[in-house]
């Protein structure tokens, strides 16, 4: 028998009588020592008693008629295809939305800002080849063929287009470059467009 | 109606009636129902001290066993299944109550105590004395902690075994003796400065 820290750990037990014969009669020794103990145990008793008829709470009268109503409701829900369905796939639907958009905000945020608003193709810068020797700054076409459309901006052929400067106008928006048009271009047949081309609206 | 193959003389097990109701037998979920009503409304009750909550909870019990009845297997006893899912519920409104308080400082001390008493016979002093009585009881059973609120209710009020308990709370059955007795003890220090 292993006498327990306190004795007040045995009373439960002592009281539903599972303790051993042994346990029992080292605490009824404690307890004959120590009234104001055995007072204790026996308010235990007593509480146990009173809890096990406490008044029991009546139910609703309508509980099963409430009840029979929620459930034809669901039944209901239940036999729509729509509800049913979204029902069935929410979990898995959620998880993918939940994806999709961590995948877009990592994507967001470990993009370069400039690219941040259009998608820019051509990764390496184009070259532009021209019939003729090209001047400076204010004469130069450029060609939007490595360009993807921003919305509502038609891709532009550049031999089609009548661009002037380093800018373009696409559907009443104006567009510009970050060319330096005060740069200075040396006189060739070649016109490298920078790769990162920064827009404003 | 398919109810009736069950046997009036011959009382069928909680088992038996989810077995029927999960072949399709919906007389048997009435009788679930009816069965449990009753018990689970006063566990719940004891444990949120709100009658309106805990029939609400009790409701959502009955709809959980109606929409999952699949679920439930016979490895287990069907009360002990049913016990987990209102208390599962009962722990949820807590919380729920618990961060409701954090907004509103006006819901404390205001819940209704109007419940109505099942009662055999009317005795108007003795029903005040014992109304009065239960009240304080329940509202230091209300003041205990929800793990000691939980056994107190489910062991001394509902007077399940401590091996159901244990599968319930889901706790070592060592564990929910323990507790129940430091429950107990608990409660009876704080019914002392009471009475």
């Amino acid at each position: 028998m292993q006498k327990p820290r306190n004795y007040s750990e045995w009373y439960s037990r002592y009281l539903e009588g599972e303790l051993s014969a042994g346990e029992k009669r080292s605490l009824e020794n404690y307890l004959e020592k120590n009234p104001q103990e055995k007072q204790n145990v026996e308010q235990l008793a007593a509480l146990r008693s009173n809890l096990s008829q406490l008044q029991s709470i009546k139910i609703s009268d309508d509980f099963e008629t409430v009840l029979r109503a929620r459930i034809q409701m669901e039944k209901k829900i239940g036999q729509n295809s729509f509800f049913s369905f979204f029902q069935e796939w929410r979990a898995p639907a959620l998880g993918i939305a939940s994806a999709l958009l961590l995948f877009i905000a990592f994507s967001l945020y470990n993009s370069n800002p400039n690219d941040a608003q259009f998608t820019h193709s051509a990764a390496e810068p184009t070259k532009i080849v021209s019939s003729t020797p090209v001047s400076p700054a204010s004469d130069i076409n450029y060609t939007l063929d490595h360009f993807s459309a921003p919305p509502g901006i038609s891709r532009t052929n550049a031999h089609a287009s009548n661009l002037s400067g380093n800018e373009f106008s696409a559907e009443g928006n104006q567009h510009k470059t970050a060319v330096d048009s005060t740069a200075e271009i040396p006189v060739s047949n070649v016109i490298i467009v920078p790769a990162h081309v920064q827009y404003t609206y | 109606m398919e109810g009736q193959k069950l046997s009036k003389g011959n009382t069928p097990t909680d088992e038996d009636l989810i077995t029927r109701f999960q072949q399709g037998d919906i007389y048997a979920f009435d009788l679930i129902v009816k069965r449990y009503k009753q018990q689970l409304l006063n566990f719940v009750f004891r444990f949120l001290n709100n009658r309106e909550q805990a029939e609400d909870v009790v409701q959502e019990t009955f709809l959980r066993v109606y929409r999952k009845r699949h679920a439930y297997k016979q490895v287990a006893k069907f009360s002990t299944w049913i016990y987990t899912i209102a208390g599962n519920l009962a722990r949820t409104e807590l919380r729920k109550r618990k961060r409701r308080k954090l907004f509103s400082l006006s819901d404390i001390g205001m819940e209704e105590k109007d419940y109505e008493i099942a009662s055999d016979e009317f005795n108007p002093e003795k029903y005040t004395n014992t109304v009065m009585y239960e009240a304080i009881i329940q509202r230091e059973i209300d003041s205990l902690s929800a793990k000691f609120r939980e056994v107190i209710v489910l062991r001394d009020i509902q007077g399940l075994a401590y091996e159901e308990i244990a599968e319930i709370i889901n706790v070592p059955l060592g564990t929910v003796k323990s507790r129940v007795n430091r429950a107990r003890l608990r409660l009876q220090e704080k019914l002392k400065k009471q009475l």
